[in-house]
């Protein structure tokens, strides 16, 4: 993982196992795990939309001079997720089943299209064009694994 | 910079109109079931039986493939149509007027409606392969999703030449070119689509491992290769149907282990369409090298038109109608959601996407397809329950037509609120 393309692209598919462990349990009504996974999967997003949106997004409009573009919609978009996730964690406390379940579908749609623009262009460019000596990848590594130090 | 484009979606109502349109050949295709009695089943060259082929073939599966491929561009390649609006407007009107002649005149053979036929389906097909190639042309990743697509679009050329040919009697008579038309059309332009589509969209929204490289890259490499040997080759042979029908059921194989993979275990019929068209393909294949061994001589007489039904119905219906189901809510989502951009008001109205298809709807339709297909090979065995296939066939096309509706009808009111919520913010 020594570009940041490889490393956020596996970051997006540890959160998709973690999402994917907690909806499971929620299908078999196994709320105890379902709540585990989903306080893991929750933690995982928030630190990942973070190292985004505080490190490489503003290094990202530094170095190509587009501020109102690609970052300003993957921004609304994490906002768009974190009130999907306000909703799934409603229905995860009230143990309604259905209703998470519909959320979810909801919230990996968006997941998976908002993961292919990033992975297919502004990480590429990202890496094309931000300064190797910033060492923006040891910064999003630092931000992302700060639970695990 | 450029190429960055985070709106390059077509407007909704472009794959919509294909979406919606294709059911409708389908639920023609029943009447005519119906109404031509049992006769029709004692021959694939029966020309009722064209008729019933191209209403599923052309009718069903090509119109909802054109129609998705307006979508699939921006998403899988960053790119879309050139002039998308006058694209999708001429090439819809023209191929859906080209289909319906074509189906007429099998039916009930006509100069005019020929004539009209090749005209509009020559048109509708011109252009929309020209925008197709003019968007391959462009620099775009060489990931197999787009090698996939490359290929299954020259196979699409060439049925559509081989058809217009037969249409114009230039190979009259010669019951090969009629075979090649078929192969190329079944396994080139349609099931290399599948597999080009299904490499992306499996592992992703199924959270599934990807398929192996060594699937991915070769097999459809390798069914262009046995294509073009069997177009070579007088008479296409036999062996090369099974190399041919080898290939999907390796193919098919890896859909079951990656789908058995996947994380998501959550009750999908999605991924059940999927295994029935999976484990058809291998039934299909088994039947095809084994079946001389202990069917009897009656069923085996049948065994080209029974083989057709099984790679029509419960490859290549199963896998179109359950993407359907999958294809219809994450695009209405997806375009409301495109609207409600950091407007959480707006963002309130969305609907989530099972409001857009009732999952339980969706699951009766699946055990509805299952039972019309069952019914469909009795039919082949015993023509005259063809009846019965002609309504259950009825019932479950109008259902898929009944839940687009639905989901359509919910699209646009929740559009209308977002409109309405836009121009006059509370």
């Amino acid at each position: 993982m020594s570009s940041i393309p490889d490393y956020m692209t596996v970051k997006h598919r540890e959160c998709d196992d973690t999402f994917a462990e907690a909806e499971s349990a929620v299908a078999k009504n196994n709320w105890s795990l379902a709540k585990e996974k989903w306080q893991l999967f929750t933690t995982d997003l928030d630190l990942h939309f973070e190292a985004e949106e505080t490190i490489l997004f503003p290094q990202f409009e530094k170095a190509t001079g587009i501020i109102a573009g690609p970052t300003q919609v993957m921004r609304s978009e994490h906002e768009q997720m974190r009130v999907l996730v306000q909703g799934l964690n409603k229905a995860l406390s009230e143990n309604k089943k259905d209703e998470f379940l519909g959320l979810s579908d909801t919230l990996m749609v968006l997941m998976q299209q908002h993961n292919m623009k990033e992975e297919m262009m502004l990480y590429p460019m990202s890496q094309q064009h931000i300064p190797m000596e910033l060492d923006i990848l040891k910064q999003l590594k630092e931000h992302c694994e700060a639970v695990l130090n | 910079m450029s190429g960055l484009s985070f709106d390059a979606l077509p407007s909704i109502n472009i794959p919509f109109r294909y979406f919606l349109i294709s059911p409708i050949f389908v639920i023609f295709t029943a009447l005519f079931i119906m109404y031509s009695g049992p006769d029709v089943w004692f021959s694939r060259w029966h020309p009722s039986m064209f008729a019933i082929t191209h209403g599923f073939t052309l009718g069903f599966i090509t119109t909802v493939m054109m129609g998705a491929l307006f979508q699939i561009f921006p998403v899988a390649c960053g790119t879309g149509f050139p002039k998308v609006n006058l694209v999708a407007d001429f090439s819809f009107v023209l191929h859906s007027l080209g289909t319906f002649c074509l189906m007429l005149n099998f039916a009930w053979p006509d100069p005019i409606i020929k004539t009209l036929s090749i005209i509009f389906l020559i048109c509708g097909f011109g252009i929309y392969i020209c925008a197709v190639i003019w968007t391959l042309m462009k620099k775009l990743s060489q990931g197999v999703v787009i090698l996939g697509i490359r290929l299954g679009v020259i196979a699409f050329v060439i049925v559509i030449l081989l058809g217009v040919s037969l249409q114009l009697g230039v190979f009259y008579g010669d019951k090969n070119i009629t075979n090649l038309h078929v192969l190329w059309g079944g396994f080139g332009w349609i099931g290399l689509l599948i597999m080009a589509v299904s490499f992306q969209i499996i592992p992703m929204f199924h959270v599934a491992p990807d398929f192996p490289r060594v699937i991915s890259k070769s097999i459809p490499f390798l069914i262009i290769i046995l294509l073009l040997l069997a177009s070579f080759l007088r008479d296409t042979p036999t062996h090369l149907i099974t190399f041919l029908l080898m290939i999907n059921s390796i193919y098919s194989i890896s859909v079951l282990y990656v789908v058995s993979k996947r994380k998501r275990k959550i009750p999908d019929v999605t991924i059940q369409y999927w295994q029935l068209a999976s484990i058809a393909i291998l039934i299909l294949f088994f039947l095809f090298c084994f079946g001389k061994y202990f069917l009897p001589d009656d069923i085996m007489k049948k065994q080209t038109l029974l083989g057709g039904a099984i790679f029509i119905y419960f490859y290549l219906v199963s896998i179109i109608q359950g993407m359907l189901l999958k294809i219809i809510p994450f695009l209405s989502y997806t375009h409301l959601q495109q609207r409600s951009l950091m407007n959480f008001e707006v963002m309130a109205l969305l609907p989530n996407m099972h409001d857009f298809i009732n999952k339980k709807q969706a699951a009766f339709l699946f055990k509805l397809h299952m039972t019309t297909g069952v019914c469909l090979v009795f039919t082949i065995l015993y023509p005259y329950v063809s009846w019965l296939f002609g309504c259950l066939l009825l019932m479950e096309f109008s259902g898929l037509l009944f839940l687009m509706l639905k989901a359509v009808s919910l699209y646009k009111s929740s559009s209308d609120k977002i409109n309405h919520l836009l121009v006059n913010p509370s």
